[in-house]
C-alpha cells in the first residue's frame, strides 16, 4: 500500500481521512511495517498513532 | 427482495458520505421499495471532518401494496435524541412523506432536494444558524405555472427578533397541478414557521416540525430544524414532495465550523416507476451527554430498486451512531447478514465508500462486533502482535518519518 493520503488541521486530533480500508490478505507470520511521511516537523505533531484493525472473513 | 451489493475498495476520500439504506428488507414495508436516497454529509468536527461527525441518515422508502392496495408508505426518519442519554430537551428531527392518496400511487415523481448549511458563522452568532431556502408552489395563485419559488432563508438563531414562536420555519413545496404532473419535478423544500398556522392556512398540508434549542440543556447552540410535508388536501393531490431535512449545529465540543449538508435527491423515473423515494435526514445534536466525540448516525445512501438492472447496484448501509458502537454494530450486523458478509467487511466497505467515522468511534465499533482483532500501535518502532488467532500471529511496526 502505497501513499495514502491524509490531511488535517493544526489542531485536528485526526488525519482525514481517519480509516483506510486495505483488502490485502495478510499471510501468517507476516511482518508488517508503516511508516508516515509528515509536513509538520514539531516532534510531537509528527507523530502519529495507527491502529490496525483485522479482520478474519 | 433486496439484494446487497457492497462495491469494494473504492478508494477513500472520493465518496464525502455514501451510505445508503435499504429499507426494502423492513417487513412493514415488504414489497417493492424501491428508494434512493443519497445524503451527503458533511460533517465537519474539528475544521475538516475530523473529529466529531455528525450525522445524517436519510431513509427512503417507498412501499407498494401488492393488489393495489395503493397506500404507499413513506416513511422516512431520522432519530435523535429520543433517548434520556440524549438529553430531555434534545431536537430530533425526522420527516414523512406520506403519499397518502391512491392516485399518487404511480405517477410520484418527486424531486425533493434539500439541503441545509448550517453554520456557526461568527456574524450570525455564536449559537448557530441554520438557513433553509424553499420553493413552494403555491396552489391556485400561481395556477399555471409551474412552481412558485419561494425562497426562505432564515437564520435561527438566539436573536430576539425571532424570539419564542418562530423558532421554526418550514416550507414544503406543493406541487399540486396537474399540468406539472407529467415530466415534473417537484422541489419541495423547506421549512416553515409554525406559528403561522393562519397563514398557511388550512387548506394546506404543511407540517413542519423543528426542535430548536429550546431546553437549557441544548442551550449552547444546536439548531435542527425537520421539515415535514404532508400531502394531504385535495389542492396538493396530484403529486407531492417532501423533503425533509435537518441540520444541526454542534455544540461547542464539536467545534467552531461545523457544517452539516444533506442532500437528498428523488426521483422517481419511468423506469424505477415502482416507487418512488424519499430522503430525510435528521441531524443530530451532540449534546454534552455524546460528548466530544461524535454523535452520529450514520449513513448511508442506496439506491435499491426493484428494477433488474439496478438490483445489483448499491446498498449499503446504514450507520447509526457512532458514539455508542453497539447500534451500529447491531445495524452492520443486519446488513452484513442479508449480504451474507462479516460485519467488519461491511463496515470497511462503508468506509471505504466513504463512510466518515472517528477512530474512536471504530475502535468501539470493532469492540462490539464479533471478533475484532484490534491491535493499538503507538510510537514510531514499537511492535506488537495482533492476535487474530493462536496460530496466526502478525508482528506489525510502525515508524515514521519526517520531511
Amino acid at each position: 500500500m502505497t501513499d495514502l493520503p491524509g490531511v488535517s488541521t493544526a489542531l485536528d486530533n485526526n488525519i482525514s481521512p481517519a480509516s483506510y480500508p486495505l483488502p490485502v490478505s495478510i499471510p501468517k507470520g507476516a511482518r508488517l511495517a508503516m511508516r508516515g511521511q509528515s509536513n509538520i516537523t514539531n516532534a510531537t505533531d509528527r507523530i502519529k498513532d495507527a491502529v490496525l484493525y483485522g479482520v478474519v472473513p | 427482495m433486496s439484494r446487497y451489493y457492497l462495491a469494494r475498495y473504492v478508494p477513500p476520500g472520493i465518496v464525502p458520505v455514501l451510505v445508503a439504506a435499504a429499507l426494502d428488507a423492513h417487513a412493514g414495508f415488504s414489497v417493492a421499495a424501491l428508494s434512493t436516497a443519497f445524503t451527503s454529509a458533511a460533517l465537519d468536527a474539528a475544521g475538516e471532518m475530523g473529529v466529531a461527525p455528525a450525522l445524517i441518515v436519510a431513509g427512503a422508502l417507498e412501499a407498494e401494496a401488492e393488489g393495489g392496495d395503493a397506500t404507499p408508505a413513506l416513511v422516512v426518519a431520522g432519530m435523535l435524541d429520543a433517548e434520556t442519554a440524549l438529553g430531555a430537551a434534545s431536537a430530533l428531527v425526522a420527516s414523512v412523506a406520506l403519499d397518502g392518496a391512491a392516485d399518487l400511487a404511480s405517477l410520484t415523481l418527486t424531486t425533493a432536494f434539500g439541503n441545509a448549511t448550517l453554520e456557526a458563522q461568527a456574524e450570525l452568532g455564536a449559537s448557530g444558524t441554520l438557513v433553509t431556502t424553499a420553493q413552494l408552489d403555491a396552489a391556485a395563485e400561481t395556477a399555471g405555472a409551474m412552481v412558485v419559488v419561494a425562497s426562505v432563508s432564515m437564520a435561527l438563531d438566539a436573536a430576539g427578533e425571532l424570539s419564542a414562536n418562530s423558532l421554526l420555519v418550514a416550507s414544503a413545496a406543493l406541487d399540486g397541478a396537474a399540468e406539472l404532473a407529467g415530466p415534473t419535478f417537484t422541489t419541495a423544500f423547506g421549512t416553515a414557521t409554525l406559528d403561522a398556522a393562519g397563514v398557511v392556512g388550512a387548506s394546506i398540508t404543511l407540517v413542519a416540525a423543528a426542535a430548536l434549542d429550546a431546553a437549557a440543556e441544548m442551550q449552547v447552540s444546536h439548531a435542527l430544524v425537520a421539515a415535514m410535508v404532508l400531502d394531504g388536501a385535495g389542492e396538493a393531490a396530484a403529486s407531492h414532495a417532501l423533503v425533509g431535512f435537518a441540520a444541526l449545529e454542534a455544540s461547542a465540543e464539536l467545534a467552531a465550523g461545523h457544517t452539516l449538508v444533506g442532500a437528498a435527491q428523488l426521483g422517481a423515473l419511468a423506469d424505477i416507476l415502482a416507487g418512488h423515494t424519499l430522503v430525510g435526514f435528521a441531524a443530530l445534536d451532540a449534546t454534552a451527554a455524546l460528548g466530544a466525540v461524535p454523535l452520529a448516525l450514520a449513513f448511508t445512501a442506496a439506491k435499491l430498486d426493484s428494477g433488474a438492472d439496478l438490483i445489483v447496484l448499491p446498498a449499503l448501509v446504514i450507520a447509526a451512531r457512532a458514539d455508542g458502537g453497539s447500534e451500529l454494530a447491531g445495524v452492520l450486523v443486519e446488513i452484513a447478514a442479508a449480504a451474507a458478509r462479516p460485519a467488519q467487511l461491511v463496515l470497511l466497505d462503508a468506509i471505504a465508500l466513504g463512510f466518515e467515522i472517528s477512530p474512536e468511534a471504530l475502535a468501539r465499533i470493532f469492540a462490539a462486533l464479533p471478533s475484532a482483532p484490534v491491535i493499538e500501535l503507538g510510537t514510531p518502532g514499537e511492535t506488537a502482535r495482533l492476535a487474530i488467532e493462536p496460530a496466526r500471529v502478525i508482528t506489525i511496526e510502525i515508524s515514521v518519518e519526517k520531511t
